[in-house]
């Protein structure tokens, strides 16, 4: 949606099919606008993708609702990743380290006996304090020296974690209580659902609300063009550094429900390849579209499973090869995909459009 | 679904619907499981009764048939541990062949197929967890076996255990496995116990070099530090002594310093707890420094092919390990029986390489999910766990000693033998040891 708001969109029949001209690459490449239902479609259908998220745990077994759970997981972490990389232009191949950081706040407040949604909330506050302190000099690099610095972040991690053994107990790893509080009715796999869905829709909503008002639009001036924002008035170091440390916040509370979730932390959980496919999952999602980190989730959660059932040896070639395609020709990820394949039907819904 | 909601601006008419739905949702869901959650479980047992006459008096367990019995295995088939994969392999290739020549007879007298599904999760703990899961819903495994890891066993532990399914011979040895046990009991370890190898090597030593000093190397976090304190235990009251210990970080790039400082001391003893390549570099150091020491290796260390023979000629010479699977490098071991059968099954498959570790676990693990299968009385997971934790005397191909197993000790080994290196293969040492 802030693709075509910050950027002029180059042709005038944004959502045409191919018909309109041009080959394959150019169509894939071409920027759109989001897609804009009537008013009764768009609460339709929100109404109807929450009444089934509600329902998805309560009539399906324990496997499909934590791969469902993961797919929200991955997509708090799309969500705040992409509110820096799509958005604010930084590179960030280090937010595994905050995804740990939030998984062992909960398993360390757990074993101290705090409840869930407290060891939730401080899986949230503990990252973006290390996120603001760690943003405060690294901001500060650009593009690749930034890449390099979260970089080191990232192969740092597991040896950061040996290192504060007393608290994370090294590579022993701890294990967590994930069972729900007593008042709950709900199984293990139900609760942790929720809190979760709980978790991705206020990050969506929140999400959506930073990138269209006044701090988005001072993000991707940032992005664009710094000199320009920084005589506007925008303080621009600022700016960065509370991204960085906001983004590193929804990679903590993520962190923190995935450790819920599989009930175990250890060192080995959180490598550079958790990186990497928080990345491919961002640039297959769309960068700057804040629907694109859900579709991103559901690739890296379902893909590799899937080509890893076909040939194992695929699984490792899968991130390498879509993230190049990606880059190439399909510049605006799935949610780009989307928009053209829908945006014609959606024009073609009679009733009144929104405002 | 999520893409039109996109456009769905958060319009006080919107979060009004949204909320009702909420609530009506939460209010009409919170019973909404208990039907759920009898369905898969009575479809199950339809599934078994469709099959089964006779036994259908008898309840089987999901997974269980008349004609069947299916076996799940998750283990890393990509990724940097892919060489574990292996262990899964194996294990499908040992049951395909029992398969093709008509099944394994149980104790009631009928012979049934025994379906291994083997899936990849990269060493994942979040992709085990969904494949356990999957695994037992809706593949509807009888069983576990063969799942690779301490994070793998300890991460699904809870799972297994609620929904009681056997997660039998995991490929760990974790002391955690211990204090888990008496709560949940459905999980065993394949690997000996770390703290039943320190014992077992500690007494091995005390017995060999009487009044010997020894310098410990040892991973810089808990796993090294309980290591270090079970040495110490062990030698306590006896006239050995370790007179120099130094950690190391995983991190670290090399262990050099750490092994000159140690050399330093002149122990009689190198108790060398380097893991992987560490090991292989700290039995080259300690050559290049001519320090003459009994070295002793962790099991995941011994290792001939990838950490020994690579630290160069004689580097590993004299090198003391515990043994719990005979030397399957060593071709003069043929003509024992156990031995030879591994050899022709593992040149009859592709797949399997002779030489490999990981697939002479897998194979040994076949054996005992075998046994256990033959040994179970009845057709219930709690009985297929009762079979596993009471073996007898149990001979396996490739064990050195009998496994003989008991419900209150979470692992397979409670005997084991001490191996020494003679810088081409291992020979067994005289003697067993067993778990205090």
């Amino acid at each position: 949606m802030s693709t075509t708001a910050t950027r002029p969109a180059r042709t005038s029949g944004g959502g045409t099919t191919r018909r309109g001209g041009g080959t394959v690459a150019e169509w894939l490449r071409r920027p759109r606008p989001p897609l804009a239902p009537p008013r009764w479609l768009a609460v339709l259908s929100t109404v109807g993708a929450a009444a089934a998220l509600l329902v998805v745990p309560l009539v399906n077994p324990s496997y499909v609702n934590l791969t469902v759970t993961l797919v929200m997981v991955w997509t708090i972490v799309g969500l705040g990743l992409n509110l820096l990389v799509g958005f604010g232009g930084q590179v960030s191949l280090g937010h595994s380290a905050f995804f740990a950081i939030g998984a062992y706040a909960v398993a360390v407040a757990g074993e101290a006996g705090w409840a869930q949604p407290a060891a939730l909330l401080v899986a949230g506050v503990v990252p973006f304090v290390v996120g603001y302190a760690i943003g405060l000099p690294a901001l500060r690099l650009h593009g690749l020296q930034l890449g390099l610095v979260t970089l080191a972040l990232a192969m740092a991690t597991p040896a950061a974690i040996r290192a504060f053994e007393p608290l994370t107990h090294g590579s022993r790893g701890i294990g967590i209580d994930g069972t729900p509080p007593a008042w709950v009715p709900l199984d293990h796999d139900q609760w942790v659902y929720y809190l979760a869905l709980a978790a991705a829709s206020l990050g969506y909503v929140v999400t959506r609300r930073l990138a269209r008002g006044r701090l988005g639009r001072s993000f991707v001036a940032v992005r664009d063009a710094e000199l320009v924002a920084e005589t506007l008035g925008v303080n621009t170091w600022q700016t960065k550094t509370r991204l960085f440390a906001t983004s590193a916040a929804y990679a903590g509370v993520a962190g923190g429900l995935y450790a819920l979730l599989l009930e175990f932390v250890g060192p080995e959980n959180f490598n550079l390849t958790l990186s990497i496919s928080f990345v491919t999952l961002i640039v297959v999602g769309g960068l700057a579209t804040v629907p694109g980190a859900v579709l991103g989730a559901i690739f890296v959660q379902y893909v590799p499973t899937l080509t890893s059932s076909i040939s194992p040896a695929a699984t490792g070639a899968t991130y390498g090869v879509v993230l190049i395609l990606f880059a190439f020709f399909v510049p605006h990820g799935l949610a780009g995909l989307a928009r053209a394949a829908l945006g014609p039907l959606v024009r073609r819904v009679p009733g009144r459009p929104k405002a | 679904m999520s893409i039109v909601r996109t456009a769905g601006r958060a319009r006080p008419l919107t979060t009004l619907a949204a909320g009702i739905a909420v609530v009506a949702l939460t209010l009409a869901g919170c019973s909404g499981r208990d039907a759920a959650d009898d369905a898969p479980a009575a479809s199950g047992e339809d599934a078994g009764d469709d099959t089964t006459t006779a036994a259908a008096a008898e309840d089987c367990s999901p997974g269980f048939t008349e004609t069947e019995v299916r076996i799940g295995n998750s283990i890393p088939l990509s990724g940097p541990a892919a060489a574990y994969g292996a262990i899964g392999q194996t294990l499908q290739a040992y049951f395909d062949d029992v398969n093709a020549a008509g099944g394994l007879e149980l104790a009631d007298g009928t012979q049934r197929d025994v379906s291994v599904s083997v899936v990849d999760d990269g060493y994942d703990p979040a992709k085990t967890a969904a494949n356990v899961r999957s695994l037992v819903e809706q593949e509807e495994v009888f069983a576990l076996a063969g799942v690779l890891g301490t994070g793998a066993a300890i991460s699904v532990a809870p799972y297994v255990e609620e929904a009681g399914v056997p997660n039998l011979f995991v490929g760990t040895g974790t002391d955690a496995l211990q204090s888990l046990h008496a709560e949940d009991p459905w999980t065993t370890g394949f690997m000996p116990q770390y703290g039943f190898e320190v014992q077992a090597l500690a007494e091995y030593l005390v017995a060999h070099h009487p009044g010997a000093t020894a310098a410990i190397l040892y991973q810089n976090d808990d796993f090294g530090e309980s290591v270090r304190a079970g040495f110490e235990e062990a030698f306590e009251g006896t006239d050995l002594e370790i007179v120099a210990a130094e950690p190391y970080e995983l991190a670290s790039a090399s262990v050099d310093s750490q092994v000159t400082t140690l050399a330093a001391s002149e122990a009689d003893i190198f108790l060398d707890w380097a893991v992987g390549s560490f090991a292989t570099q700290s039995l080259k150091k300690k050559m290049e420094l001519g320090w003459d020491a009994t070295t002793v290796v962790s099991a995941p260390a011994a290792d001939a092919t990838f950490f020994l023979k690579p630290a160069g000629e004689g580097a590993a010479d004299g090198v003391v390990s515990v043994a719990y699977t005979k030397d399957i490098t060593d071709p003069s071991s043929a003509g024992d029986a156990g031995f030879d059968a591994w050899t022709d099954f593992a040149t009859a498959h592709d797949e399997v390489d002779p030489l490999s570790a990981p697939a002479a676990a897998g194979y040994q693990t076949a054996q005992l999910l075998e046994a256990a299968l033959q040994q179970m009385q009845g057709c219930t997971r709690e009985a297929l766990l009762e079979a596993a934790t009471t073996f007898e005397g149990l001979e396996l191909d490739l064990a050195p000693v009998a496994v003989t197993t008991t419900p209150d000790y979470p692992y397979v080994f409670r005997e084991i033998k001490v191996q020494v290196f003679n810088g081409e293969n291992w020979d067994l040492a005289e003697g067993d040891y067993t778990v205090d």
